[in-house]
């Protein structure tokens, strides 16, 4: 995982990387991005993790959304629905963590968590699901990816974040 | 007012939980705790275990098994979710619910249906649930039985069918009408139309008329006897083997007819072909040898009922052999087909001919008139067997043997008869060719003392009956003894000393000649090794080595044996082949003769003059010596005609740088006619007959002029051909 | 009317987490993986129901209904091609004996698997909508899609919602669906239902 330490002092370039996957939601603008990693409140943003939301399903990503807001308030969001549009916004940007549904219209949730798990060996995956077939259960703990079935519940959400901190 | 004779509901009550006590199915009903608040006889009967006993027990406690069990989650459906449920032992390994016995046995209940109905209470947390469980073992068991039944049915069914369609044959069910039940794609093929089209129809009607009569004959006699009929019939170009059997309709009522017909088109031509080949001659396409025999077993019967003669006739051809050899077997097989032609033209159309094989051939004559009638045929086929065959110098005549034999004067059997008539042949053949002969009993008597000699000859080389006599060559020039031919006797144990001629032929024809020669070769070869012991002056022996001796496999090492156990030098001694022999395998010959003048051993060719050799070969083949044929030397005195001959053959000889050997010299004027014609040596009466070797070395030691004439001896012991002059005849 | 495109998604999220239950009890008892496509969800008029669900390779089909009311009420289907049923059969009895036709024995297995499967689906339902339905025994029907439909009582206009979800079994290839219908007045109450669970979590 990515600390801090390595990308505010390392890594500049990388930095606006990822520093460009916010600015659209918060309309930062690149000397602001700056005013604020000099500020006090970067300190708070050593939890900022980016969540990677995948899901065919607005309820489910709703649902998901309204978990994480409520759970994890400052970690930076990015949904997507389904693994193509996923792939396509990840791209140059960072993943922590991604929630993702198997049965999805195109590529299956398994495939997509193997994709990003290529370019982020590091980030911490659950695969959420209402299909609770033991082959699926074992295909995601043959690729250390965390499993969630479905319905959500906030509780399910709640322990998986832990899990992912500890 | 109530209706006295209506029910009140404590009575329907009690009536309702008397009925559920009494069904014949299992009740229970539990609580939302899954307590029991009702069990029916039919458990406690069932379980063992009495209503007292299981009341506000929960389930659990009372069947330990459901817990995490199909049954369980259907129960706590049923409970929480208001769902009724169903579950069939067939999906389980193990029943879902074990029944146990109060005595602690299980109950065989095999193949309980349990249904779960959820109840719902006047409260709504009072709800309950009802499981009922019903037995279907005795069901499940008869449905299986039936089951397995008709499987078993259906593939018998199924295989019987496939069969129907599979079989290549015509098959078809008919009713007692002729109409058409069932019938297999074969038959729609035969019948020219579709399944739909023709089920149904009158057989009959879909055949031709003659056809259908024939079938309609049958199909009456099939259900007025009862038993299957069976025949043959032709439809356009094939024929078929019909089968029409009844079928019984299992109350002996005939309601059905199978009808089977196989096409046997190919079978009926192949069995015409088969019973051709089986009796003729492949390359003639005339009777062969097991059909002819039918003929004259036949021809016997008819002739022996109506006093008639039946004439046996077989042919050889003369000289067929060098047909073969010469032009190659095409033209040995285009020769035979000629023969055969000729012979079916010449015969009467009553007449049979017959190939027995190779270049024989046999005529039945059916009837046989007499012998003259007879005579006339054999010469017309003497006559139209007169053949030239082949273009340009490779004409060769062809001619014929013919020998006759006659049922009933020659035997009354056709065992006999060939017999005979191959005897007759043989005596036609050894007649001088080109001739017929009748058969005779004397032929028979030749042939048998024939048969006796060969066994005497047979055993004449164990029993040590040989003897060599040697008959000594003299020098023209020099007049001194230069070697002597070794010349076989046998004594015969009761007719005395035999002559070669006696014997040699036949020992020829029967291959004893090979024994024979070899046993000559190694006795002259001991001779020799005896005199070099004693002392004597040694002779350069030539010994006659028969064409069978000559071309059997191990002749040279036979020879190169020979002479390396007596040890023998190689000088003394020479081989002397007939021209004939050399002639008969040319190539095969040359090999031979080769092998033999590289080891030193000399050859000299006997009896030369009287084939055909051409000087060409004569220049390439390793000859030494050239042994003038007695024929040309006799009577050379008197007559001049062999003398043009004899300076021929000399002058080419001392051109070939050969020695020249002329034999059978009697008179005095002989020796002074071949001196003047340049003769190497001679050989005769006037000189020495051949004698035994006592006798020979007396003669030696009383003539006193043994010795080398040095001229012969120098070509014979010293220029042998080097290696060079070896090569050049190789070439 | 008509399905909002929340409404069908919260639907087609709602069969999708019932069916996945389904499936992994069917997995279960055939030891196989299931696969699932992505549910059609439909507003039709009894005319098209038909139209909807008629494939046209198989023309004899079986399928377990199960009744359901309470909540709301209508009826659930698993609906296999008949070849493909008598091979589920096999796989589930083990049966070595090829099957033609069903017997009551294999009708009774069969009617456990549907109960298993449609529980597990509706149970889903009622568990995520908090609700109580009261689902009755399976009933196996046989024939034309028609004819299986035809069990239910229908008036030409009324409105059904048909939710359709098809499956396979990857060895064995054993395909099938599941339909629900949902009784004309009660798709609004479903639809109430589903509304008031959106609103709930958004």
């Amino acid at each position: 995982m990515i600390t801090k330490k390595d990308w505010i002092l390392d890594e500049d370039d990388y930095m606006f990387q990822w520093v460009g996957f916010i600015l659209p939601q918060r309309q930062f603008r690149r000397e602001t991005l700056t005013t604020c990693l000099n500020d006090s409140r970067v300190k708070t943003m050593a939890a900022v993790r980016h969540i990677l939301v995948v899901d065919d399903s607005l309820l489910a990503r709703m649902m998901l959304k309204k978990f994480i807001s409520k759970l994890r308030p400052d970690w930076i969001l990015c949904e997507a629905k389904d693994g193509n549009d996923a792939l396509e916004k990840i791209g140059g940007n960072i993943v922590d963590i991604a929630l993702i549904d198997y049965n999805m219209p195109g590529i299956s949730g398994i495939e997509l968590a193997k994709k990003v798990k290529e370019q982020f060996p590091k980030a911490g995956m659950a695969l959420i699901t209402a299909n609770i077939q033991d082959y699926i259960i074992n295909e995601a703990k043959a690729m250390g990816i965390s499993f969630i079935s479905k319905p959500i519940e906030e509780e399910k959400i709640a322990a998986f974040f832990n899990s992912m901190e500890k | 007012m109530s209706d006295p004779s209506k029910y009140t509901t404590g009575e329907v009550d009690a009536l309702l939980h008397q009925g559920i006590d009494k069904a014949d199915i299992g009740y229970i009903v539990i609580d939302k705790d899954t307590r029991v608040l009702v069990w029916n006889k039919w458990m406690e009967h069932a379980s063992g275990r009495l209503q007292g006993d299981a009341l506000n027990r929960p389930l659990a406690e009372i069947f330990p098994e459901i817990r995490d069990s199909r049954l369980e989650d259907a129960i706590s459906n049923a409970l929480e979710r208001g769902m009724a449920g169903l579950l069939s032992a067939k999906l389980h390994r193990a029943p879902p619910l074990t029944l146990r016995r109060g005595d602690g046995g299980i109950a065989r209940l095999t193949n309980p249906v349990i249904i779960l109905r959820p109840l719902s209470g006047i409260e709504t947390d009072r709800h309950g649930c009802l499981i009922q469980i019903i037995d279907e073992t005795n069901s499940a068991t008869r449905e299986k039985t039936l089951r397995a039944q008709a499987i078993t049915l259906r593939a018998q069914e199924e295989q019987l069918r496939t069969l129907f369609e599979a079989i290549n044959d015509t098959v078809l069910l008919l009713d007692e009408n002729g109409h058409i039940v069932a019938l297999n794609d074969t038959a729609c093929l035969r019948l020219s139309g579709t399944k739909p089209d023709i089920l149904g129809r009158s057989f009959f009607d879909l055949l031709p008329t003659p056809n259908a009569l024939t079938y309609r004959r049958y199909f009456n006699a099939v259900i007025d006897s009862r038993t299957p009929q069976r025949f043959e019939d032709t439809l356009g170009d094939g024929t078929y083997l019909v089968s029409m059997y009844p079928v019984p309709n299992g109350q002996g009522r005939i309601q059905r007819i199978a009808v089977l017909a196989s096409d046997i088109t190919e079978r009926k031509l192949f069995e015409k072909r088969i019973f051709h080949l089986a009796h003729h001659d492949a390359l003639t396409g005339l009777p062969n040898r097991a059909y002819l025999l039918d003929r004259i077993e036949h021809a016997i019967n008819v002739a022996g009922r109506t006093r008639r003669r039946v004439g046996l006739v077989f042919l050889d051809l003369d000289h067929f052999k060098a047909v073969n050899d010469t032009m190659g077997h095409d033209s040995g097989d285009a020769l035979l087909k000629t023969v055969a032609n000729k012979l079916t033209s010449v015969v009467r159309a009553s007449d049979t001919v017959a190939r027995m094989g190779g270049d024989e051939f046999v005529i039945l004559l059916e009837p046989a008139g007499q012998d003259q009638d007879i005579a006339r045929m054999m010469e017309r086929i003497i006559a139209a067997l007169d053949l030239r065959w082949g273009t340009g110098a490779d004409t060769v005549r062809v001619t014929t043997s013919i020998g006759v034999s006659v049922f009933p004067d020659n035997g009354n059997d056709a065992r006999l008869l060939m017999k005979a008539a191959d005897t007759a042949m043989y005596a036609a053949k050894s007649e001088g060719r080109n001739r017929f002969q009748f058969f005779s009993e004397e032929m028979t008597i030749r042939t048998l003392k024939r048969l006796h000699l060969e066994r005497e000859l047979r055993e004449a080389v164990p029993n040590d009956e040989f003897i060599v006599h040697y008959q000594p060559k003299i020098c023209f020039e020099s007049n001194l003894i230069c070697g002597a031919e070794a010349l076989v006797r046998w004594r015969h144990p009761e007719r005395g000393l035999l002559a070669p001629s006696e014997f040699i032929p036949l020992a020829e024809d029967t291959g004893i000649i090979v024994e024979i020669g070899e046993w000559v070769l190694e006795r002259v070869c001991k001779q020799i090794a005896e005199w070099l012991k004693v002392g004597r002056a040694p002779l350069s022996i030539a010994v006659n080595v028969s064409p069978r001796q000559l071309f059997s496999n191990n002749f040279v090492d036979f020879v190169t044996k020979c002479l390396e156990r007596y040890q023998v030098p190689l000088k003394f001694l020479q081989i002397e082949i007939t021209e004939n022999a050399i002639m008969s395998d040319l190539a095969k010959a040359t090999l031979i003769l080769l092998k033999l003048r590289h080891l030193g051993i000399s050859i000299a060719i006997d009896d030369f003059g009287t084939g055909y050799s051409s000087l060409s070969y004569l220049s390439r083949l390793p000859i030494d010596v050239i042994k003038i044929d007695r024929s040309f030397v006799a009577g050379l005195a008197d007559r001049n005609e062999n003398l043009e001959i004899i300076n021929a053959i000399v002058s080419l000889g001392r051109s070939l740088k050969m020695i020249v050997v002329a034999e059978g010299i009697e008179t005095i004027k002989d020796v002074n006619v071949l001196t003047e014609a340049c003769c190497h040596l001679g050989q005769g009466y006037l000189f020495a007959k051949p004698m035994a070797v006592a006798d020979l070395e007396k003669w030696l030691d009383a003539k006193g002029y043994l010795g080398d004439c040095w001229g012969c001896k120098k070509r014979i012991d010293g220029d042998l051909l080097d290696d060079q002059g070896l090569k050049k005849l190789c070439r | 009317m008509n399905l909002s495109e929340f409404e069908r998604d919260a639907i087609c999220e709602l069969v999708n987490i019932g069916i996945g239950r389904a499936a992994r009890s069917l997995g279960k008892m055939v030891d196989d993986r299931v696969l699932l496509t992505i549910p059609a969800i439909e507003l039709v008029e009894h005319v098209d129901v038909e139209a909807m669900l008629t494939s046209q390779t198989d023309s004899t089909l079986t399928a377990i209904r199960e009744r359901f009311s309470g909540a709301f009420q209508g009826d659930a289907f698993l609906v296999f091609p008949e070849k493909h049923s008598l091979e589920l059969v096999r796989s589930l009895l083990d049966e070595e004996t090829p099957i033609e036709t069903l017997t009551d024995l294999e009708q009774e297995s069969l009617l456990e698997v549907g109960n298993i499967v449609l529980n597990a689906c509706l149970g889903t339902f009622t568990n995520i909508l908090s609700c109580r339905l009261d689902i009755d025994l399976p009933v196996l029907c046989c024939g034309s899609i028609g004819n299986i439909l035809g069990a239910r009582a229908t008036s030409e206009n009324t409105i059904y919602m048909v939710m359709r979800i098809d499956f396979t079994t990857q060895r064995k290839m054993i395909k099938g669906y599941l339909v629900f219908l949902f009784d004309s007045e009660f798709t609004t109450t479903f639809l109430a239902q589903i509304d008031s669970y959106i609103t709930k979590n958004q």
